[in-house]
């Protein structure tokens, strides 16, 4: 035991002394895309983002109210949405979800917390692709294609607004950002505005989006399944991530929350290669594609993995369908859920439409002559195909910011990070922080 | 750990045999076609599963059991321990927290005793006496400046280091996640601490009005926990949630 915490102390102390800085005078930790992606900012590297007190709300929308909604999904009556007041008159700014992800989360504290620093309402919605938007907010409950997904989100802000917000809150100017799927979201929200004008959003910041939702979802189906193809090599994998989460356990003195966050922070502490940095990105997103496919299957009733007309009780074993769809890439997902329900209104459609659909290529114009629309992504994101980074320079121009490393959205927290993004919106953290 | 819970418990196992006899898996319209990606496309016959692979033979009492916690703590806990977040202060609330660990600090000393951690034994024994006196009656924690940390241990984490592996998964009621090892551990926890009633305590807060005592315990435990059901955003959320418990058991145990 003893001789066990030595050797994973000694680990550690190798893991920080890679974590220099690179030969640029950007002042993130020199790490690969994979690596920066699991690992995110070190606390010391953020602003001071500490906020007193519990300064928000959650509230509540029925978007749909004459949807049935099962009985086994009770708990997502009303789509949740997380409020951060100001007192007086302020900006406010909606900010996106990324993929799966709820209205909570480490990257969306990001945001709530240097936003509502620097003075603005803030307003956190779910992406689209969770399960709680899924259910009661998706118009057509299989998302994934980018342009049904945002009239979505811009139904909900503008009844967000309507019904509960305009009532309680003085607002200057309206603002919008998200990231990763979010930032995509973004750009589609800010076109649908610039035509009807609801808000007449002054700018929005895309961060991390990626350029084809598709091309990036085949990239993080890989990540997983060209390491791991049977259910013995996932059960190696997790025994292997469990024991080092376990030694990394018995090392915490004090209180520890099992979450998320201690998930997080036991694997980012610990150095793995790359392959199994890349393993753990990929079965997190596999984790996201197979709720969307059960949720998106048992909503529309698609008889994909569940038989038409299966009436789940609380009380179902499940394990069966966890299996099945748990080894649905989301390749699948879209090609014998999303596909077959587009064509079932439209039988010309086809899987090129849709995977257009789902990129900014299809806003292409619009990225083009706005001035409005701003970009910040990585170099090294491990989401973006080949060439896609590219095509988003030449698309944004100087509207693009475009950092030297950070992977997949883990240096939205750095302190760089965080003033460019409250710059492009004209604000900025108070003295000191 | 209050009487209340220790009667939900009984409940609980009565009712249990009562649900468990109603539970079948989930059923398909009479008719409707067989889902197109089944079981035997996705692996091979000989292949094994995480899921398919932990025990929890009790799993439709527990899915329900799990189910009413959801509402339990959506309804009443959760908006209880917020707004006993928003209203109290800080200070105060440490205070309840602190206290309330302090009493429970004599389960740690003996469990670790059972388990012949004998450090951690000593620590928290000074933690209690440190804690306890400096600490005016445990509101305050000197002794984790003065590096005695806290750590907790229950009887079933020592039947764990004696070998005893979890047995069934078993979801208690508004405790949640636990199995049959920890439960039985919590029985036994309840019953040293309820015989040894160091100062009179137990006894003295049974005797108050609405034995608020016990209330706020349960509050300052709930508050103090960073979890709210179906929140995880999954639709699996029960399998995850067993998973990862019995995992962080296994952790409890190694360290």
């Amino acid at each position: 035991m003893k001789f066990r915490f030595s050797v994973v102390a000694a680990a550690l102390a190798m893991a920080s002394s890679l974590a220099v800085a690179a030969d640029d005078d950007y002042g993130f930790p020199d790490l690969d895309g994979f690596a920066a992606t699991v690992i995110a900012t070190p606390k010391e590297l953020q602003p001071d983002l500490s906020i007193k007190g519990r300064p928000f709300r959650l509230h509540s929308l029925e978007v749909f109210p004459d949807r049935e909604i099962p009985k086994y999904v009770w708990y997502h009556d009303k789509l949740r949405y997380l409020v951060f007041p100001q007192k007086g008159p302020a900006p406010l700014i909606f900010v996106i979800a990324g993929t799966g992800s709820s209205y909570h989360g480490p990257h969306m504290t990001t945001l709530y917390t240097a936003f509502y620093l620097a003075g603005f309402h803030v307003v956190g919605l779910p992406s689209p692709t969770s399960f709680p938007f899924m259910v009661t907010a998706s118009s057509t409950m299989v998302p994934g294609v980018l342009d049904d997904d945002s009239r979505d989100l811009y139904r909900v802000m503008k009844m967000a607004w309507e019904t509960q917000l305009s009532k309680k809150l003085e607002v200057t100017d309206f603002y919008l950002t998200g990231y990763s799927l979010g930032g995509a979201q973004t750009g589609y929200v800010m076109m649908l505005d610039e035509q009807e004008k609801a808000f007449n959003f002054k700018k929005g910041l895309m961060i991390n989006p990626p350029v084809s939702l598709y091309n990036s979802a085949l990239l993080l189906d890989g990540y997983l399944r060209e390491n791991i193809t049977t259910g013995t090599e996932a059960m190696l994998f997790w025994e292997n991530l469990m024991k080092a989460m376990g030694e990394q356990y018995a090392q915490t003195r004090g209180a520890v929350n099992l979450g998320p966050d201690f998930l997080y922070k036991a694997y980012r502490e610990r150095r793995p290669d790359d392959k199994n940095l890349a393993t753990l990105i990929g079965l997190a997103f596999a984790i996201t594609a197979q709720n969307m496919v059960t949720v998106a299957d048992t909503m529309t009733q698609s008889g994909y993995i569940l038989p038409v007309g299966t009436t789940a009780r609380i009380t179902a074993d499940v394990t069966d369908y966890f299996i099945v769809s748990g080894r649905t890439p989301f390749r699948l997902y879209f090609k014998d859920l999303l596909v077959p329900y587009y064509q079932r209104s439209n039988p010309e459609i086809t899987d090129d439409d849709l995977i257009q659909r789902a990129s900014l290529y299809s806003i292409e114009e619009f990225l083009r002559t706005t001035d409005k629309v701003g970009l910040s992504h990585n170099i090294d994101d491990i989401i973006m195909k080949e060439g896609e980074i590219e095509w988003l320079v030449d698309v944004m121009g100087d509207r693009a910011r475009i950092w030297p490393r950070g992977g997949h959205c883990g240096n939205m927290a750095y302190r760089d990070n965080v003033e460019h993004m409250l710059a492009f919106f004209g604000a900025s953290l108070p003295e000191g922080r | 750990m209050n009487t209340t819970a220790l009667r939900l418990i009984t409940i609980a196992l009565v009712a249990s045999s009562v649900v468990l006899s109603g539970c079948a898996a989930s059923r398909p319209q009479e008719g409707a076609d067989p889902a197109r990606r089944q079981l035997g496309d996705v692996m091979a016959p000989e292949d094994t599963t995480l899921m398919a692979s932990t025990y929890d033979p009790w799993q439709g009492y527990n899915r329900w059991m799990y189910n009413f916690n959801a509402r339990f703590d959506r309804y009443l806990f959760s908006p209880v321990a917020e707004g006993y977040k928003r209203f109290l202060p800080m200070f105060m609330r440490s205070g309840v927290h602190n206290f309330m660990r302090n009493i429970r600090e004599v389960l740690n000393v003996y469990n670790a005793l059972l388990q012949a951690r004998f450090r951690t034994a000593g620590r928290s024994t000074g933690r209690f006496a440190v804690n306890s006196t400096l600490g005016l009656a445990g509101l305050f924690d000197p002794a984790t400046e003065m590096g005695m940390y806290y750590q907790r241990e229950d009887f079933g984490q020592t039947l764990g280091v004696w070998g005893l592996g979890p047995g069934p998964y078993f979801v208690l009621p508004i405790l949640g996640p636990s199995s049959l090892r920890d439960a039985t551990g919590l029985g036994v926890d309840y019953a040293v601490w309820y015989y040894l009633d160091l100062f009179g305590y137990r006894n003295w807060a049974s005797d108050q009005p609405l034995i608020w005592p016990n209330l706020l315990y349960a509050i300052d435990m709930r508050a103090s926990i960073d979890f709210r059901y179906y929140e995880m955003g999954s639709i699996y959320e029960y399998l995850w949630i067993r998973q990862l418990y019995l995992e962080f058991r296994n952790f409890e145990i190694q360290r």
